[in-house]
């Protein structure tokens, strides 16, 4: 089979994807950034940085360090210029590409997910918001809406309410069954789900004593080591709930997107390769086209979830 | 954006020592090197596997003409971790995934009389393509070019003739004095300024490890002396698209020097400190405008 024959699109909620790569929110700026590098057409969507309702300063330096051994830290603590001037000054130009712009929208309340969102809802060109529930909820006392299930439920409900756009859950099952999570975002009317794994790491320098991502201590760890890890929870959030999953974490080249796929994944993020080298997202494209072509695979969404379990 | 960037497989065509510690790479890129301006960085994968996990950013020294033709751009380094290992063991014939350029250089000001280049070890490299324009306009503009140059000891001192070629003076120092002056280059520096009294009519471009940056930004400002110096910092991407390579800014110092309304910078209401991307924003900043802890 020719390889320009196989019919790369994928459905996510309302939302045709010509193919199912896209960058990882935090790791693509606005988009803009990396337009002198990356053709944005090449891309299933343009993810675009964690968005809060007001602008946010970050934490203080040092918001990363790599680790010997392929893997890092990292706790930039969602600097951005936040939702208004995200849509008055970046969003104009992410309209002028034929891809679909995904907006991660952090909150601290379920009322700041919604007014972000209907900011977002309002202002056109915006294709799909991916709801940032790593984000600690401040009334909850902080922990992560993903740890509680019906701080989740009420995120998803309420940015549900807000918009008809396409929804991605993105949800941190560190602390709860990846599968309970998926369950209850899906009935919240979640149309897709992302589960990252956000454990915080930590890293000392043996020669000062003194901690490597100063005064933030910790970081979320990331890396191509952690592919296993996420492959599983893609796994299993497909098995748990009917609608897409978008498979995230340590994908390093076109192999580890088809694996995400056959583990029931309907599109992938790339971030940590996407950072290293920003030809991955095309390359990967090409190389899941190939694969396919050379199995007879007509249409890619045929592959998904097609893992042959025991 | 609108800045020209390449990413490109730039050929190893030369790794040399410069001493014991230091290497200059020399890698063809011609069309990096077509574009690139003083104080822009490349941003390096020194292989192709997962050890070191990211690219390394380095300043370019020059751009020359290479005997196949090529243009190529020179990088001169110091083999401390696991990337410049891997660098150093780098031969002719190879070949590297290298971005650039990027980020912002150096914007330099002829109002002043006096234009001094303070290079701090590796870091006095960045300022070389700097001092080769300043250079021209002495000639043509009046001003004059001062180039002072610190090192460790007698064994760390590399780019002296590069750096005299450029004509003007060239001041050398050691912190040991076992070459040179003794001293570090700030030292000099004030000494320089006292000496020729001339801290009305001067102009510093900086470029070197953190502590002399740091020395030298707060000489700067007590004297209100204006000053650029280039930010040394670990990067990810290199370009603007993850946010971390930041450093902390002051807000009357960088709404002195940049359109606020253009900056991704956000400020704390009470410290007004913000974090600027060293990579995007820099990595070239004015004096009064980083806060070294």
């Amino acid at each position: 089979m020719r390889a320009d024959a196989v019919d790369l699109s994928v459905t996510i909620g309302s939302l045709r994807l010509k193919n199912p790569v896209m960058p990882a929110s935090g790791t693509f700026g606005y988009g803009e950034e990396l337009a002198g590098l990356v053709d944005l057409n090449d891309l299933g969507a343009i993810l675009v940085k964690g968005t809060t309702l007001e602008p946010r300063l970050g934490n203080p330096p040092d918001r990363f360090v790599e680790i010997a051994g392929c893997a890092f830290l990292m706790y930039v603590g969602l600097q951005n210029v936040g939702v208004d001037r995200f849509i008055e000054e970046k969003l104009p130009f992410l309209r002028g590409f034929d891809t679909p712009v995904v907006v991660n929208v952090a909150g601290e309340s379920v009322e700041e997910f919604r007014l972000i969102t209907e900011a977002l809802h309002d202002a056109g060109g915006v294709s799909a918001i991916e709801i940032n529930l790593a984000c600690p909820n401040v009334s909850g006392g902080g922990l992560a809406f993903s740890a509680d299930l019906r701080a989740a439920h009420d995120v998803v409900r309420a940015v549900r309410d807000a918009t008809d756009l396409t929804l991605i859950a993105k949800v941190t099952p560190t602390l709860v069954d990846v599968r309970t999570l998926a369950r209850v975002c899906a009935e919240a009317g979640a149309d897709a789900i992302c589960p990252i794994w956000s454990g915080m790491g930590m890293a000392i320098d043996i020669d000062t004593g003194l901690s490597r991502l100063g005064a933030n201590i910790r970081g979320a760890v990331g890396g191509p080591g952690l592919k296993p890890l996420h492959l599983r929870l893609a796994y299993e959030a497909a098995q748990a709930v009917s609608i897409p999953v978008v498979g995230c974490g340590g994908i390093g080249g076109w192999q580890d997107a088809v694996e995400y796929l056959l583990a029931g994944a309907r599109a992938v993020q790339i971030g940590t390769a996407g950072l290293i080298d920003p030809r991955i997202y095309r390359e990967t494209v090409e190389g899941i086209r190939s694969w396919a072509a050379g199995r007879g695979v007509s249409a890619i969404g045929q592959v998904v979830g097609s893992f042959k379990a025991p | 954006m609108g800045k020209e960037v390449f990413q490109t497989q730039a050929q190893v065509l030369a790794n040399e020592h410069l001493n014991q510690e230091h290497r200059r790479l020399t890698l063809g890129a011609p069309e990096i090197a077509a574009v690139i301006r003083p104080g822009q960085f490349v941003n390096v994968r020194v292989n192709q596997t997962n050890d070191p996990l990211f690219r390394r950013p380095f300043t370019v020294f020059r751009v020359v003409d290479t005997d196949p033709g090529t243009r190529a751009i020179e990088i001169v380094y110091r083999v401390t971790g696991r990337g410049t290992r891997t660098m150093s063991a780098l031969r002719p014939g190879q070949v590297l995934d290298v971005i650039g350029p990027l980020g912002n250089g150096f914007r330099w000001d002829l109002s002043k009389r006096v234009q001094i280049l303070v290079g701090g070890g590796c870091g006095a490299s960045a300022l070389f393509t700097l001092g080769r324009e300043l250079s021209q306009a002495a000639i043509t503009g009046g001003s004059e070019l001062v180039t002072i140059l610190g090192f460790r000891s007698r064994d760390a001192v590399m780019l002296e003739a590069e750096f005299r070629s450029l004509g003007g003076e060239v001041i050398l120092g050691t912190d040991d004095g076992s070459y040179g002056d003794k001293g570090m280059a700030v030292d000099i520096l004030r000494d320089f300024i006292g000496a020729h009294a001339c801290a009305e009519d001067c102009v510093v471009y900086a470029s070197g490890p953190q502590k002399m940056n740091r020395t030298l930004a707060a000489f700067c400002r007590k004297q209100g002396i204006p000053g650029q110096l280039a930010m040394e910092k670990h990067m990810l991407c290199g370009i603007g698209g993850c946010f971390t390579c930041v450093c902390e800014v002051d807000k009357a110092g960088v709404l002195k020097h940049r359109d606020l309304a253009k900056s991704h910078i956000q400020f704390d209401p009470q410290s007004e400190i913000g974090y600027a991307m060293v990579c995007q924003d820099g990595p070239v900043f004015d004096v009064d405008e980083v806060v070294f802890e």
